[in-house]
C-alpha cells in the first residue's frame, strides 16, 4: 500500500508517521507546493492525505478540490490540531477519511490505511453499482470492446449513459401528445446517431429519454466523449432537426457497472448497475448537468478529466460534473442559452 | 450528363404523347434561346414535322450542349406553371424524374434545378450552375491561425498530415450541409453554399468546425498545441467559375476581409446581413463586435464554464 501526505512540513511528518506505521506500508511525504505534479497516476492504487495544519480555510479548500479533480485518487485529511469545523463537507467533497485531534496521529496505522482503502474500492471504484446482483464479483465478468463479444442473455460490463429530457411535465403541458411524441422520436434519433457513431447501443428508451450502454475495454471508453459531443451538438438538434420551437433542455448521467444483455425486451431486466443510474440520472442530476461517477469519469481521455469537477456524492458514491461549453457571450453575460 | 438509352426513350414518349412540336421548341427555347428545331434538323418549315421526330431531334442537339437536366427542369416548369393560362400534362414526367435520380442527382424543389447527390462525385457547381453566371452564395472561409509560425515549427510531413485532416473535416462538415468546396490552399479556404437556407447552412457549417476543433484539441490530436482557425460568413452575389480566384468579386473579398481583420482565433464571425437570416434559436449565440465603417459584425465562439 502507498501512501502519499501532502504537508507545509513533509520531512517533519514524515519522521512523525514513520514510527507510528508498519515498515511495508509505503510512506512518502511532499510539500504541498508540489501537489499537482506529485499525485499518483491513475494506473497507481494510492490512498493520499493532505495534513491541513497551518493552513486557511482558502487553501484547504484549494488544496481538496485540486485532489477532487482526479477521480481515481481517494484521499484523506490529517488534522492533528482540530481547525477543520465542519468535518461532513470534507465527505461531500469527496474525502475518505479524517484524522482530527481527538484521535491523534497515533491513529493513522497501516491498518487504518489498509481499511480506508478497502472503504474507498468498495465505495468509488471497482463497481459503481452496489453490485453484479447474482452475487459475482466484479472481476469475474467478462470485459469486451466490441459488440461482436457481447451475448445476449450472458451478463457483461458496460459504461451506461443515461440520457432525460428536463421538464417533462412542462412539455406535456405545451404540446399536444402526437407532436410531442414526434418530437421526443427525433430526440431519440439524435441521441442514438451519436451513440452509434461513438461505438454504443441505444439501449432502453421511454418518452423521455433512454439508456446507452458502451461495451468496456480496460480504462479507455468512447462514452464520455459521446455525452461531451451529444451537448456540442444540441445546438444544431435545435435549429436542424427539433419539431419544438424552443431548446431542448436534456440531463446526462454515466456510471460504470454489470446487467444481462438482452435484445429487444428490456422490460425484465434486473440489474443493480441499471438501476443505480437510472437513480443517479433522475434523483441527482441537475437540469442540462452531466454527471459521471467516479470510475466512469476515469475513462475520460486526460485532457477531458480537466473539464470535471466534483458534484459531492449520491448513494454513497462521488459525484463529478463535466464543465459546460458555451458560447462566449453567455459566459460574459451569466445567461448562457444552453444552460437553463 | 450522358443519358441512358432508356431514359432516352422515355423523354421520347413523353414528349411526343403530350405536346405539340411548337410547345416542344418553346421548352428548348428556356434551355437555348433561338433554338430552332426545323434548322437544326434541315427538315423543311413547310411541312409539319412528326412529333416523335422532333423530341428525338431537341433531345439529341440538348444532350449534345450539356444542358439535358435543364430541359428536364424547363419541363416540370412548364407542367406546374402551364404555358400562356394552358394546364400541360406530362404523364410521363414523374418517370423521367425517377430515372434522373437514378443516376445520382435530386430534384430541389426550392431552386427549380437537379442536384448532385448520394454517392456522385461532387463538383463545384452542383452539377448545375453555368459558368461565367453570377449567382446570390453564402460564402464561408477558414484559415488556419498562425500558420507561418507552424510551418516554421513542425516537421512538413506533419503539417501536411495536419493542414489535410483540416481540409477533410472542413469538406465533410461543408458537403453534409449542401456546401462546395471552392478553394483550399494549404492553410485554408472557401466553401459556397447556394441552396435552401444557405446563410444559416454556411453558418452551422462554421459553428461545427469550430465545436470539432475543440474536440480534437481536448484529444490532443497530431500537434502537440491546439489548431486554431479564423473562420467567417457572408454572402452576396458572385460570379461562378470553376476557378474561385479569378472569380473574384465584391462577396470573395469581403469574406476574406472579415476572416482576416475582425476574427479572431478559434472563433466565427458572420456579417449583419447573414446575422439578420440566424433566427432566434441562433442569433443570442453571436455577439457583437467591432466591424469595418463603424458597424458591428457578429461573433461566435466557445469556452469553459468557469469552475
Amino acid at each position: 500500500m502507498k501512501v502519499l501526505v501532502f504537508s507545509r512540513a513533509p520531512a517533519a511528518i514524515l519522521r512523525m508517521l514513520s514510527a507510528r506505521v508498519r515498515k511495508d506500508m509505503n510512506l512518502e511525504a511532499f510539500s504541498l507546493s508540489a501537489l499537482r505534479q506529485s499525485l499518483p497516476t491513475p494506473a497507481e492504487t494510492a490512498l493520499v492525505y493532505v495534513d491541513v495544519r497551518g493552513l486557511s480555510d482558502r487553501e484547504r479548500g484549494k488544496a481538496l478540490s485540486e485532489i477532487a479533480k482526479n477521480p481515481q485518487v481517494c484521499f484523506g485529511v490529517l488534522d492533528p490540531t482540530g481547525t477543520v469545523k465542519d468535518i461532513a463537507a470534507l465527505f461531500h467533497a469527496g474525502a475518505v477519511d479524517y484524522i482530527g485531534k481527538k484521535l491523534t496521529l497515533a491513529a493513522f496505522t497501516a491498518k487504518r490505511a489498509a481499511a480506508v482503502a478497502e472503504y474507498a474500492r468498495s465505495t468509488y471504484g471497482g463497481q459503481d453499482g452496489a453490485g453484479t446482483g447474482n452475487g459475482e464479483t466484479p472481476e469475474s465478468v467478462p470485459v469486451s470492446d466490441r459488440w461482436l463479444d457481447i451475448v445476449p442473455g450472458k451478463e457483461h460490463r458496460f459504461a451506461f449513459l443515461f440520457v432525460e429530457v428536463d421538464d417533462a411535465e412542462e412539455l406535456k403541458k405545451k404540446h399536444e401528445p402526437e407532436n410531442l411524441a414526434n418530437a421526443m422520436e427525433t430526440f431519440r434519433g439524435f441521441v442514438e446517431r451519436i451513440v452509434q457513431q461513438h461505438g454504443g447501443r441505444l439501449w432502453m428508451w421511454g418518452r423521455f429519454g433512454g439508456l446507452a450502454l458502451f461495451p468496456l475495454h480496460d480504462s479507455t471508453c468512447a462514452a464520455p466523449l459521446c455525452g461531451l459531443r451529444i451537448i456540442l451538438s444540441r445546438v444544431f438538434y435545435d435549429v436542424e432537426e427539433s419539431l419544438l420551437p424552443g431548446r431542448l433542455i436534456f440531463h446526462m448521467a454515466l456510471s460504470v457497472g454489470t446487467t444481462v444483455y438482452q435484445k429487444g425486451d428490456t422490460g425484465r431486466i434486473v440489474s443493480d448497475g441499471v438501476n443505480s443510474i437510472f437513480h443517479l440520472g433522475r434523483k441527482y442530476a441537475q437540469p442540462g448537468q452531466f454527471l459521471l461517477t467516479a470510475e466512469a469519469s476515469a475513462l475520460a481521455p486526460p485532457a477531458l478529466r480537466a473539464c470535471l469537477i466534483s458534484a459531492g456524492s449520491f448513494e454513497g458514491r462521488r459525484i463529478m460534473r463535466m464543465l459546460r461549453p458555451r458560447p462566449l457571450r453567455a459566459a460574459r453575460a451569466g445567461d448562457s442559452p444552453w444552460e437553463t | 450528363m450522358k443519358v441512358p438509352a432508356r431514359l432516352s426513350t422515355l423523354f421520347v414518349s413523353a414528349l411526343s404523347q403530350s405536346m405539340s412540336v411548337e410547345l416542344m421548341e418553346k421548352v428548348a427555347r428556356t434551355v437555348i434561346p433561338d433554338y430552332d428545331v426545323h434548322e437544326r434538323s434541315g427538315f423543311p418549315s413547310s411541312i409539319p414535322m412528326p412529333r416523335a421526330d422532333a423530341a428525338r431531334h431537341i433531345l439529341k442537339d440538348i444532350t449534345r450542349e450539356g444542358y439535358f437536366l435543364k430541359l428536364i427542369e424547363a419541363l416540370i416548369e412548364v407542367t406546374s406553371r402551364g404555358d400562356m393560362g394552358r394546364e400541360v400534362r406530362i404523364p410521363l414526367l414523374s418517370r423521367i424524374v425517377s430515372e434522373v435520380e437514378d443516376q445520382g442527382y435530386s430534384y430541389s424543389r426550392e431552386k427549380g434545378v437537379f442536384i448532385e447527390a448520394g454517392h456522385r462525385a461532387r463538383t463545384m457547381g452542383w452539377g448545375t450552375l453555368r459558368e461565367g453566371r453570377s449567382y446570390e452564395f453564402a460564402l464561408l472561409r477558414v484559415d488556419i491561425a498562425g500558420s507561418s509560425e507552424l510551418v516554421r515549427r513542425y516537421p512538413k510531413a506533419l503539417i501536411a498530415t495536419v493542414y489535410g485532416s483540416l481540409r477533410d473535416l472542413v469538406t465533410r462538415i461543408a458537403e453534409k450541409r449542401d456546401g462546395r468546396i471552392w478553394s483550399w490552399e494549404g492553410d485554408g479556404g472557401l466553401a459556397a453554399f447556394y441552396f435552401m437556407d444557405k446563410t444559416i447552412q454556411a453558418t452551422l457549417c462554421g459553428m461545427e468546425i469550430v465545436h470539432e476543433l475543440l474536440l480534437q484539441n481536448l484529444l490532443s490530436g497530431a500537434l502537440p498545441e491546439p489548431l486554431r482557425v479564423r473562420l467567417a460568413v457572408h454572402a452576396g452575389p458572385c460570379r461562378f467559375l470553376a476557378s474561385a480566384k479569378e472569380s473574384g468579386g465584391d462577396t470573395i473579398r469581403r469574406v476574406e476581409m472579415l476572416e482576416s481583420t475582425y476574427t479572431a482565433p478559434g472563433s466565427l464571425t458572420v456579417s449583419p446581413g447573414v446575422f439578420t437570416d440566424l433566427g432566434s434559436k441562433l442569433a443570442p449565440l453571436f455577439v457583437p463586435v467591432p466591424g469595418p465603417d463603424n458597424g458591428s459584425v457578429y461573433r461566435y465562439s466557445l469556452e469553459w464554464e468557469r469552475r
